[in-house]
């Protein structure tokens, strides 16, 4: 099965999981994923995702000056991130239960 | 680790910049942001070159878009007539813009437009009154008798005209209204206003199509004949040089040859003493010299 189409309904919630403790710049964000498992999960889109949940409020955005390259813009989760990642958590869990449970017994389900 | 100023970085930020080219530009530069770092980042760390890492700049600036929730570029890709038309008047257009002063021409122009929305509103209420009225009329359009229903239609002619030159940019088939709107009123008010057909009311009476023409311009309705003492005659039948009868419109009671033919090229055709009505009599009419030998088209000596 192709993991990115699966990723692409996701990937907020698995965004707004790594930046849950830790705030972290795009390039960070993407090794993060990586490390988590998400070996497919592609640069951009999770540059997308992470302007996208910044201008819907749920990620705060700062730029930290380097002085040997180019600025970096870190993102950090704020009040409205948390409570989505509760609520997109609790879908998710749902979700994936019911799912398992379909996958498990398909018989019942058939049936019920 | 950041590498400074790597041109595989700057080149690659460049192209995704330009796929990025339609967004308001502080989207585009927020969007951007911290992207050269992590493309440094990452060249530094994997070495290699980004296009292999990331694909290319335009794969890279759609999957950027579509994470975004931004429309790809150029949402609306169909080529509509519109379209085929700008591209077709595109050279002729930029030659133009070449020519020196036409940037300050077009905004004069561009400047004068409302101006132009209003006269075109007065110019199809003109035509629309000059329909009505089959006639000029005036530089105060009247409707009918009224002149406050034709200020009233010049009012809304120019509500219309406006908000036509407002609407100019918003469809093509607005732009296509727009022209033809402009194409028939600036010739309704040509065929009007140059080719005026009632202007001859105001220049004399009608010019007929045939038959004999006065000296004055009106049509010859009577001939009087006179022999060489001055007499009035009557009963005189009058041809032409191609041996026509020689007829003047009017009324003229019926006449017969003895061969059955009518004759209507009899005259006078009503030798009535006063004759006809309105008719204006030559007076006396003085007797005629002898003719002199010779010439028969040279009257005088």
């Amino acid at each position: 099965m192709d993991t990115t189409q699966l990723l692409k309904g996701v990937l907020d919630l698995a965004v707004l999981a790594v930046v849950r403790d830790v705030d972290g710049y795009g390039y960070d964000i993407v090794r993060r994923l990586r490390a988590a498992g998400l070996a497919d999960v592609g640069e951009a889109s999770v540059y997308g995702t992470l302007r996208r949940l910044y201008q819907n409020g749920a990620l705060s955005a700062y730029v930290v000056p380097s002085e040997e390259g180019p600025h970096r813009k870190y993102y950090g989760i704020n009040d409205t991130g948390r409570k989505q990642l509760e609520s997109s958590t609790t879908t998710w869990r749902a979700f994936a239960t019911t799912l398992d449970g379909l996958l498990t017994h398909p018989d019942r389900e058939a049936l019920a | 680790m950041t590498t400074v100023h790597d041109p595989d970085v700057a080149a690659y930020l460049r192209d995704v910049r330009a796929a990025l080219d339609d967004l308001p530009p502080d989207d585009r530069e927020e969007l951007l942001e911290g992207l050269e770092a992590d493309l440094a980042e990452l060249r530094a760390e994997e070495g290699g070159a980004l296009t292999e890492r990331l694909g290319t700049p335009e794969a890279y600036a759609a999957e950027l878009r579509s994470a975004a929730g931004l429309p790809p570029h150029r949402a609306v890709p169909p080529v509509t007539l519109g379209d085929r038309v700008r591209e077709a008047l595109r050279p002729t257009l930029e030659r133009l813009h070449a020519f020196p002063g036409a940037g300050p021409t077009a905004r004069f122009l561009g400047e004068l437009r409302p101006a132009w929305w209003v006269a075109r509103g007065y110019l199809a209420t003109w035509v629309i009154c000059a329909s009505a009225a089959h006639g000029n009329p005036g530089v105060v359009p009247q409707l009918g008798d009224s002149v406050l229903a034709g200020l009233l239609l010049f009012a809304g002619a120019v509500v219309v005209s406006v908000w036509l030159g407002r609407q100019w940019r918003r469809a093509f088939g607005i732009r296509v209204a727009t022209v033809l709107v402009n194409v028939v009123v600036i010739s309704l008010a040509l065929v009007h206003g140059i080719h005026d057909p009632y202007t001859r009311e105001y220049h004399g009476p009608t010019v007929p199509c045939c038959g004999l023409i006065s000296p004055n311009g009106t049509a010859v309705t009577e001939i009087r004949p006179y022999d060489s003492e001055g007499r009035p005659l009557t009963d005189v039948q009058l041809y032409d040089q191609y041996g026509n009868p020689l007829e003047v419109g009017g009324d003229r009671p019926l006449r017969f040859r003895e061969d059955g033919t009518p004759a209507q090229n009899v005259y006078p055709i009503d030798p009535a003493p006063d004759g006809l009505e309105g008719e204006v009599l030559p007076g006396p009419v003085a007797p005629l010299l002898p003719r002199r030998s010779g010439s028969p088209s040279s009257p005088t000596p």
